[in-house]
């Protein structure tokens, strides 16, 4: 039989596919041409260890080179399946396989998971959750049709990721001075409702249209507040009212923009009025270090499965829906550069603290003491714990010892 | 003249190789351009690129190549296209043509290669004479013995290696030879037997020889082949689009 070959559109550095030791893209069971980022953003690294015939690296901030190479690859070699996991990558891909015919996420679908307008009026025409009050603001009189008098709005990209390009502001004037400075053209920013609220996420996989896995987190912080010698983290929630609520929110989501195959991470808030409020949603696996906390508690790889998908492979989700090893609960910590002389944790201490798995990052930070986005850990400690009061005492100490 | 000592060469010149090996990678990072690598599949990515090179595996000989150089190397507004291994001159040339980026054309690199008397090659007195070109004048930078690694200066310099009479007589079947091919620039490397006072070219490439070759003439003579190659095929690229030369332009 005729060896499935894959185009891999790749924004994450080559090395983040080696887990363990473990490489997680498919090279044995399919052929795999990969497009990219130049050495500079990792697109080779670990390369030696793991390497691919055919490799093209592109300049990170030329889309359209991306697509031209991308184009020609389908063109002229008999690829049926195009992977992505980054969200930079999703888009290209589905618009690849509307293009060329091919199977997985469409265009279409691909774009109601991204523009956070189309996703929300989606979502709001299919009654799916509640929505905060949004606009696209496509110049500066879009501002004055928003209702100042309930307070904070935020201002975001409509495409963007990782809470980059966000501004929270308190006034029509406020809103007017950040608007002063950003190019309004090209329908790339929306106006919403600012939402208070503790934020939750759910991560799922789906498989002809059913939610074969989903899992439930609280953020230790809110994505957007990233800030040098800040902590970000996550602790899983365990079944119960709130756990059941927030998976049904996110089956009427998933269901309202129709993705039919692939894993998807989707954000809300959790009101002081116990109402669940609409955030936002990727057609793609969580970033940062949840994958590694999911893989934590139930033994598979949400970053992998997607690969798989993707490629038109089977997939295995471990212990799923139970967690590994019967039971316990599992999160993450993680500090952002700029915590001063913190000096990290001793790797002989890690255990005694919970911690299954310390994931460093070398390139953190802007080079000028600065956060770049809410994934731009300098360190992150993947926490194991009985119960819930557990691990969020361990991340405490985790937090405490990082400190010393 | 040596010429291209390149290292304050603005980035904003793209510089495209096809079939680099380790070495030609190495020594086009140092030429201050941005590089763009096109190789065969399964090449060693990782051990071409910098940081911020170009790189894509595509079979440069296959009948896909064409639609790759535009399709995908056009939008990226190479200054030159270049290459200095016997597999990828054509293809650089084919490039070239598409792109209306100067460089030796292919019927020039086709004389070069099939141009020369045909002779049964028995080792016995024959050498391998390296050359460089620019602007038509000839530089006739090493010769080496077939099959030997020499050690000493004297065994690579012509001027040292030959008598006078012989290196004459050299001197002028290599310059006949490049002339009648037609080569203006670039290096090649000439296959050449000399019998009896009659000197015969047996075959040539428009290479630089191996990497193991063209390290050995660096070492010994002080000039560096590849860099000179491909700072070369910058050279004549800014020549090329000088405002003297835009005027006969480029539509190629």
């Amino acid at each position: 039989m005729t060896k499935t070959t894959a185009l891999f559109i790749n924004n994450h550095p080559y090395a983040n596919f080696d887990r363990g030791g473990t490489h997680i893209l498919p090279s044995s069971e399919i052929g795999i041409h990969m497009v990219a980022r130049q050495r500079v953003h990792g697109g080779v690294s670990g390369f030696a260890d793991h390497p691919l015939d055919h490799v093209a690296l592109c300049d990170a901030d030329e889309e359209d080179r991306w697509r031209e190479i991308c184009e020609w690859t389908l063109r002229n070699h008999p690829i049926s399946r195009v992977i992505a996991v980054h969200e930079r990558a999703v888009l290209l891909a589905a618009e690849m396989r509307s293009k060329f015919g091919l199977a997985g996420m469409d265009l279409e679908t691909a774009t109601r998971f991204r523009d956070k307008v189309r996703m929300k009026e989606t979502v709001r025409s299919a009654g799916a959750a509640a929505v905060p009050d949004f606009a696209a603001l496509d110049s500066v009189e879009d501002l004055e049709r928003v209702d100042w008098s309930t307070g904070r709005k935020v201002i975001k990209s409509r495409w963007g990721l990782a809470a980059k390009d966000l501004y929270i502001v308190e006034s029509l004037e406020e809103a007017r001075r950040i608007v002063g400075g950003l190019d309004l053209s090209g329908s790339h920013y929306e106006v919403e409702e600012f939402v208070r609220g503790q934020i939750y996420h759910c991560d799922s996989v789906v498989l002809d249209g059913r939610i074969v896995f989903r899992s439930v987190g609280k953020y230790l912080a809110d994505p957007a507040s990233y800030s040098p010698g800040s902590i970000f983290g996550t602790v899983l929630v365990g079944e119960g009212e709130l756990h059941r609520r927030i998976t049904a929110l996110n089956a009427e989501v998933l269901a309202a923009l129709g993705i039919q195959d692939g894993t998807t991470h989707l954000e809300l808030f959790h009101t002081e009025a116990d109402e669940l409020v609409f955030c936002e949603v990727a057609g793609r696996p969580p970033g940062g270090t949840i994958p590694p906390v999911i893989q934590a508690q139930y033994g598979f790889n949400i970053v992998e499965t997607q690969i798989r998908i993707d490629a038109g492979l089977d997939i295995s989700l471990g212990s799923a829906p139970e967690p590994v090893d019967g039971g316990g609960t599992s999160g993450f910590i993680a500090f952002y550069p700029g915590s001063g002389d913190a000096q990290g944790i001793d790797a002989d201490r890690l255990a005694a603290l919970g911690v299954v798995e310390h994931i460093t990052h070398s390139g953190a930070g802007n080079g000028r003491g600065g956060v770049r986005h809410s994934t731009d850990f300098l360190d992150s400690y993947v926490v194991r714990a009985p119960d819930d009061e557990a691990l969020l005492h361990r991340i405490a100490r985790v937090k405490d010892e990082y400190r010393r | 003249m040596v010429g291209p000592q390149r290292d304050t060469q603005p980035a904003s010149e793209r510089l495209v190789v096809i079939d680099a090996s380790v070495r030609t990678a190495r020594s086009a990072h140092t030429l201050g351009c941005h590089t763009v690598f096109v190789q065969r599949p399964g090449a060693p990515v990782h051990e071409l690129v910098d940081d911020f090179s170009g790189y894509y595996n595509v079979d440069f000989t296959g009948e896909t190549f064409e639609g790759f150089v535009l399709e995908v190397l056009r939008p990226l507004a190479p200054t030159a296209v270049v290459s200095l291994s016997d597999d990828g001159v054509l293809p650089a040339a084919l490039a070239n043509s598409l792109l209306g980026t100067p460089g030796t054309q292919a019927d020039v690199l086709r004389r070069l290669t099939a141009g020369a008397v045909s002779g049964e090659a028995d080792g016995t007195g024959e050498w391998s004479a390296y050359t460089f070109s620019e602007a038509g004048a000839h530089r006739w930078v090493a010769l080496l013995d077939e099959g030997t690694q020499p050690t000493l200066l004297e065994h690579v310099v012509p001027e040292r290696r030959l008598t006078s009479g012989e290196y004459d007589a050299v001197e002028a079947a290599l310059t006949g030879f490049l002339d009648a091919a037609g080569l203006e620039n670039g290096p090649a490397r000439i296959r050449l037997r000399s019998r009896d006072g009659e000197v015969r070219v047996l075959g040539a490439a428009p290479t630089a020889g191996t990497d193991e070759e063209a390290e050995l003439v660096r070492r010994l003579t002080g000039f560096d082949l590849v860099r000179a190659s491909l700072g070369r095929a910058l050279e004549i690229a800014d020549d090329a689009t000088s405002p003297a030369r835009a005027q006969e332009g480029a539509t190629r």
